[in-house]
């Protein structure tokens, strides 16, 4: 430390004023000292100072003495800091002049902004009111700046003011700024106080090193040696000849092998060794060789180490030197202190921890590089601790391998040394780890980890493989499931799930990650394999996946199948179904169908879970109500409610074998045709007064796609009265059809849209030849030609219950047949016949040809048929009608008006019994009418007017003659006789009484063949009505000519091209017809009261 | 010329910040022409405050070459404007529209500490030499003259009095 030395001589005498500016801040008590040496701290630190300027003295020595004099006794000034100072006149003036700039700036900005110049006008306007001003834009941006402007500089003042207010405590914090400048410039010397100090220290430590021992060292120089260390005077050994070296190994040999059969207490691992070469190795197996020898023949000496080698792999070399000698040492330590067992317990516990030590070698390794994040390895003292597929949330799975001490005795009764243990922890449980492959001569964490991650997958894909094996369709071997486990290699570990028939699924799981593989082929499915719950055990989660994706797989091979039928597919929420309390909960997957073709109201499903996929049938109320109900109270409306009834039809969605097109429009018919059969199904259960058979709830799809068919009880008696035909009057029901009715479906007609169904049944007695009597075309009805069966075609879209068709088709045939067994008890001979018409052959050469009609008066069926309504409903839905028509040719078409009502009229010699009577009986009086109108020698002169008043009752009338005659039926003598009469007006003279007076004597007192007068009138039989006709007609001409040539002279020409002409009478029978229908239907008393009507109605003309 | 007193500047300052605030309400009330020459006549009055404050602000020349002493007025509490010189931080800190107090109080807060601080220092300075002479005086009596020489020096005191003492 020159400087502080040479500093001290200097400035001895001025000590004192330095000392005291020291103390000026510490405050201490100056006068006290007398010497000094200040000028250090002055500078900052003392050491520094010495270091750093050993040849400053002059400069520091101008520099404190200057110092010294302006102090003057009192503690030095400060430093005074004015660095970056600025003087507050120069801030207001600039601030000023800124300001001033601005203004103006500000004045000529505003100067250059035109306002509209109508500032002028405003100026009249009274003080009082408010006045806004100009508020034109311009205007406002102008207030704008000079606002904003003023508001700005006003603040930049204030800010000035504020610091001029301060201004006042700026020289104290002048002062103060110095004071700190001060104490910083302090702080700094301490800490380079310190720093010195440290340097020191360090520099310091070459110091503590020895002085050299410079006597011994020239001692040695000299002479070459050192006298004082002592000489023991050994030999050196004989060199060995290798003859002595084998005789003396054969004796080592000899010796070992004595001391240890005889001596030695050998522990059990050492049990197996042999002497050679002049040493003894023992073996351990799986552990280490161990070469040892003896220094002397002692039997009590120690053995002494030689070399070791181990046994297993990967083991360590022992390198050659350091680390060696140091296992020497310790082995030959061990040897004299405990002896072989010692030894032996020493190495074995080296070697399991140096195993256990190689395997989180491995370990760590594998963690590095494949295993990266699914491995961790940790080594806890001697327990490695090995947790794979450790990405993997939820419970942890890992291994335990460590020293297990056995506690078990073994057989000889010692200890048992310790040895390898594995734990297994899988899942959070321990699980016996006797089947991991753990080897511990060769030692592989790579391979224990397969081996344990093969057991764990197994154990996962076999647990999986229980849990959906129990599931209904693997269990009954719909759908195949296998397993394939190896203890060995996880990869090979595998679960193939048979999805449907044609997709499969593999489950494995990743080997390094535990992760979940799921491959199904085709691979299609990932879009449902979304929801992974990771709070699920993985198994769990395996059936879980896989049975979504199952269902998943079925649903949409259906949906994609189905579709190519024409199905459409439902959302659940467009028809307000609540499919999941519909379905059971076991349902993972549904779709809902419906074909263009169906009823609305009618639904298809196709339902999947693991248990077995179904089809089922969903009635919903129909399409009407449902958007009567949306549009009304949607929010009120429950959705589960919406569904009347759901039942299983099926239990396979598709077609088992390999589905192709022709199988698949199997299915396409056999739904269309099972809905047909259960909607009807559905309306007779629900109408409950028919029984059905199989029941509604039995209803199934059959094997091979079998539409079920439908038996029916049918019971004309037992029907509601709502369904029950009401017949024609005086008509006897008869029970023609036996009971049991087949409906079956037979397809769709794809032109109509609708469903072909069939009913079969058998009639209760066989009808010869009736089959031939239906026509070919006649597709509604078939009968067997041989036998009693019979086949009713029904069409309704599919869902539409026929039931109502069917019944109606039902009865309908009963009276068809009744009427056709009432021809024929009458002997005459039916033609055809089909469901609404029955014709017929009589006469004498049944050469004349007739048809029964039987329609129906019920004009529309009601579109909605509630089965419950209509159960309970009282009225018949029905009403039967007969009508008869002729063909043209046929005379009695001209009462065919009379006959039709007739039949309908509920009076006992109405009917159908009546009929076949009527039409035997008249046919000869109509046959003479035809007669009268073929003959071509009538004119007009001879006209006559016909009228039918019924059936029964003719009224003839003579216009020129006015004469008018009554031909009525009668029974006489019990025969049927027609009679013949004057009307009133022939009595009352308005007749002829020429004409009169023929009559009175050609008819009256007269007799013919067949006929005979009565005086006031003629009967005449049946059969010879003709003739009675012919000679009434034949007095007319004669009257006629002798009276009247001329009258008709005027009329000649009119009504001459008629006479040839048939068409005049044609064309009055048809107004007949059409207005005795109608008048039929309203009131038949009307027709017989009201004389003037019926005649005008009844009119045939003759000419 | 008398020296400019900071409350001279003040009220300067006052008036200027007056005569803005009043153009600011003749603007934002301003109706028509008779405003206008109220606002003309305002914004005269501003330019001459603002002429007044540049004068009175005006650089000195003699104030830098005279002493302060020259500014330093009788009345400590209105000291001359040529005598102040502001230190930068306390502009920003006005600038940035912060209380120029609080800067003083922190401040003041800060040379106290670092006085404590020092203070803290110098005693345990003190304290090791002592004890490092102790040492070296057992450790190396040949130096004891010496040692003493160096604590006497600075400020320390002999063992010989330490132990009176």
């Amino acid at each position: 430390m020159p400087g502080v030395i040479m500093n001290q001589d200097n400035i001895n005498g001025r000590g004192l004023g330095l000392h005291d500016q020291l103390n000026g801040v510490s405050s201490a008590p100056a006068g006290s000292s007398q010497l000094g040496n200040p000028v250090g701290l002055h500078n900052g630190s003392l050491p520094t100072n010495g270091v750093q300027h050993p040849d400053s003295r002059g400069s520091d020595e101008n520099y404190r003495t200057k110092m010294m004099l302006s102090a003057s006794g009192d503690p030095p000034e400060l430093q005074h800091i004015v660095q970056g100072f600025f003087p507050l006149a120069k801030l207001l003036n600039r601030s000023a002049q800124q300001c001033w700039n601005d203004l103006a700036d500000l004045v000529a900005e505003l100067a250059e902004i035109q306002v509209p110049s109508h500032d002028s006008n405003f100026s009249p306007i009274s003080p009082n009111t408010k006045v806004l001003g100009n508020q034109s834009p311009e205007n406002v941006r102008k207030k704008l700046r000079a606002l904003e402007f003023a508001q700005k500089k006003r603040g930049e003042f204030i800010k000035l003011l504020v610091l001029s207010q301060w201004s006042r405590q700026a020289a104290d914090v002048s002062r103060l700024i110095d004071i700190q400048n001060f104490i910083r410039t302090q702080h700094q010397a301490y800490a380079g106080a310190l720093q010195c100090m440290g340097d020191m220290k360090r520099d310091l430590v070459r110091a503590q090193v020895a002085n050299p021992d410079l006597n011994t060292a020239l001692e040695v120089l000299l002479r070459g040696e050192v006298v004082s260390m002592p000489d023991l005077g050994y030999r050196p050994p004989k060199p060995l000849t290798p003859k002595s070296t084998l005789k003396k190994m054969r004796k080592i040999n000899r010796v070992i092998s004595t001391r240890l059969a005889l001596h030695d207490d050998i522990p059990l691992a050492f049990q197996k060794y042999r002497v050679h070469d002049g040493r003894v190795t023992f073996v351990v197996p799986g552990e280490f060789e161990l070469d040892l020898s003896i220094g002397e023949e002692d039997v009590t000496s120690q053995f002494f180490f030689v070399d070791i080698r181990f046994l297993f792999s990967p083991s360590p070399s022992i390198p050659a030197g350091r680390m060696l000698s140091e296992l020497d040492i310790k082995i030959n330590d061990t040897l004299r202190n405990g002896g072989l067992s010692e030894c032996f317990n020493w190495l074995h516990n080296l070697i399991l921890t140096n195993k256990i030590n190689i395997l989180a070698r491995q370990a760590s390794e594998l963690s590095r590089s494949l295993w990266s994040n699914v491995l961790r390895s940790e080594l806890l003292h001697r327990t490695l601790v090995l947790q794979y597929w450790a990405s993997k949330p939820n419970t942890k799975s890992w291994l335990e391998i460590g020293i297990r001490r056995g506690p078990r005795e073994s057989t000889i009764g010692g200890m048992r040394p310790p040895s390898l243990g594995l734990r297994w922890i899988r899942d959070g449980q321990e699980v016996n780890s006797d089947d991991v492959e753990f080897d511990t001569d060769s030692l592989s964490v790579d391979r224990l980890l397969r081996s344990a991650i093969a057991l764990h997958i197994s154990h996962i894909l076999s647990s999986a493989f229980r849990r959906i094996s129990e599931k209904l369709l693997y269990s009954n071997g719909s759908l195949s499931l296998h397993a394939y486990l190896t203890r060995t290699e996880p990869g090979d570990c595998q679960l193939d799930v048979q999805l449907t028939a044609s997709r499969r699924l593999r489950v494995a799981i990743e080997p390094l990650s535990g992760a979940i593989v799921l491959a199904a082929t085709p691979n299609t499915l990932e879009r449902v394999d979304t929801d992974r719950n990771m709070d699920r055990s993985t198994i769990d989660d395996i059936v879980s996946r896989v049975g979504r994706l199952r269902c998943a797989a079925a649903i949409e091979e259906v949906e994609s199948q189905v579709k190519m039928l024409g199905f459409i597919s439902v959302s659940p929420r467009n028809v307000r179904i609540d499919a999941r309390s519909l379905f059971p909960a076991n349902v993972l997957r549904f779709s809902f169908f419906w074909h263009h073709h169906w009823e609305r109201s009618w639904l298809l499903a196709a339902t999947s879970s693991m248990d077995g996929d179904k089809w089922w049938v969903v009635q919903t109320p129909s399409a009407d109500s449902v958007t009567i109900n949306r549009s009304l109270d949607a929010a009120v409306h429950h959705a589960s409610s919406a569904v009347r009834s759901a039942q299983v039809i099926c239990n396979l969605l598709l077609p088992a074998e390999q589905p192709d097109y022709s199988s698949l429009a199997d299915l396409g018919h056999c739904l269309s045709g099972f809905l047909a059969i259960y909607a009807n199904a559905r309306f007779l259960q629900d109408l409950q007064f028919i029984k059905i058979w199989p029941h509604l709830e039995h209803l199934r799809i059959g094997p091979g796609l079998q539409v079920p068919d439908l038996n029916i009880e049918y019971e004309a008696t037992k029907l509601p009265e709502a369904l029950r035909v009401a017949l024609p009057a005086g008509f006897k029901r008869k029970t023609f059809v036996k009971k049991t009715i087949r409906l079956a479906f037979h397809g769709i007609d794809r032109c109509r849209k609708v469903a072909i169904m069939v009913a079969y049944g058998n009639l209760s007695t066989s009808f010869p030849a009736l089959g031939d009597l239906v026509a070919e075309d006649d597709h509604s009805l078939v009968l067997q030609k041989t036998g009693t069966g019979f086949a009713l075609r029904l069409l309704a879209s599919p869902g539409y219950p026929v039931v109502v068709a069917l019944l109606e088709s039902l009865q309908r045939l009963e009276c068809v047949l009744s009427v056709y067994e009432i021809l024929r008890r009458k002997k005459m001979d039916a033609r055809f016949l089909s469901l609404s018409r029955l014709g017929f052959a009589y006469g004498p050469n049944k050469e004349l040809l007739a048809q029964l009609d039987i329609g129906e008066t019920q004009p529309q069926l009601p579109t909605e048929m509630d089965p419950l309504k209509l159960a309970f409903r009282t009225g018949h839905l029905f009403h039967y009608r007969l009508s008869i028509s002729f063909d043209h040719s046929n005379p009695h078409r001209r009462i065919q008006g009379p006959l039709a009502s007739n039949l309908n009229r509920p009076t006992a010699e109405a009917g159908l019994d009546t009929l076949t009577e009527i039409l035997s009986f008249t046919l000869p009086l109509m046959q003479a009418l035809d007669r009268f109108m073929a003959n071509p020698s009538r004119n007009e002169s001879s006209i006559v007017h016909v009228t039918v008043r019924n059936a029964t009752s003719f009224q003839i009338h003579y216009p020129y003659e006015k004469c008018r005659l009554r031909l009525v039926a009668h029974q006489h003598q019990n025969q049927p006789v027609w009679v013949l009469r004057d009307v009133l007006s022939f009595q009352d003279g308005s007749c002829e009484p020429e004409f009169k007076h023929k009559l009175q004597e050609r008819l009256y007192n007269s007799k013919g063949t067949g006929w005979r007068g009565l005086g006031n009138g003629v009967i005449a039989e049946p059969d010879h009505i003709g003739d009675l006709l012919d000679e009434l007609d034949r007095c007319l001409a004669s009257t006629k000519a002798n009276t009247t040539p001329k009258a008709l002279d005027s009329r000649t020409s009119h009504d001459a091209p008629a006479a040839n002409n048939q068409s005049p009478a044609i064309r009055p029978e048809k107004s007949v017809e059409a207005a005795d229908m109608h008048g039929g239907f309203v009131n038949r008393n009307l027709q017989q009261k009201a004389g003037p009507a019926s005649q005008k109605t009844d009119v045939i003309t003759i000419d | 010329m008398a020296p400019i007193t900071l409350s001279t500047i003040d009220g300067k300052l006052k008036d200027i910040i007056q005569h803005l605030f009043e153009i600011q309400s003749a603007v934002h009330g301003y109706l028509g022409p008779e405003t206008q020459q109220e606002l003309v006549r305002k914004i005269k009055n501003l330019t001459t405050a603002l002429q007044t404050l540049s004068l009175h602000t005006r650089d000195d020349p003699t104030a830098s070459t005279t002493a302060p002493n020259q500014y330093q007025s009788t009345n400590p509490n209105d000291p001359a404007l040529h005598s102040i010189a502001l230190p930068p931080e306390i502009i920003d800190y006005v600038d940035a529209a912060r209380n120029p107090d609080i800067y003083t109080r922190e401040f003041v807060e800060l040379v106290q500490r670092g006085n404590q601080d020092l203070k803290g220092k110098k005693e345990a300075f003190a304290d090791f030499r002592d004890v490092l002479a102790r040492e070296m005086r057992s450790a190396m009596p040949e130096l004891r003259g010496e040692v003493d020489k160096v604590i006497q020096a600075t400020g320390g005191k002999k063992q010989s009095e330490r132990e009176r003492g």
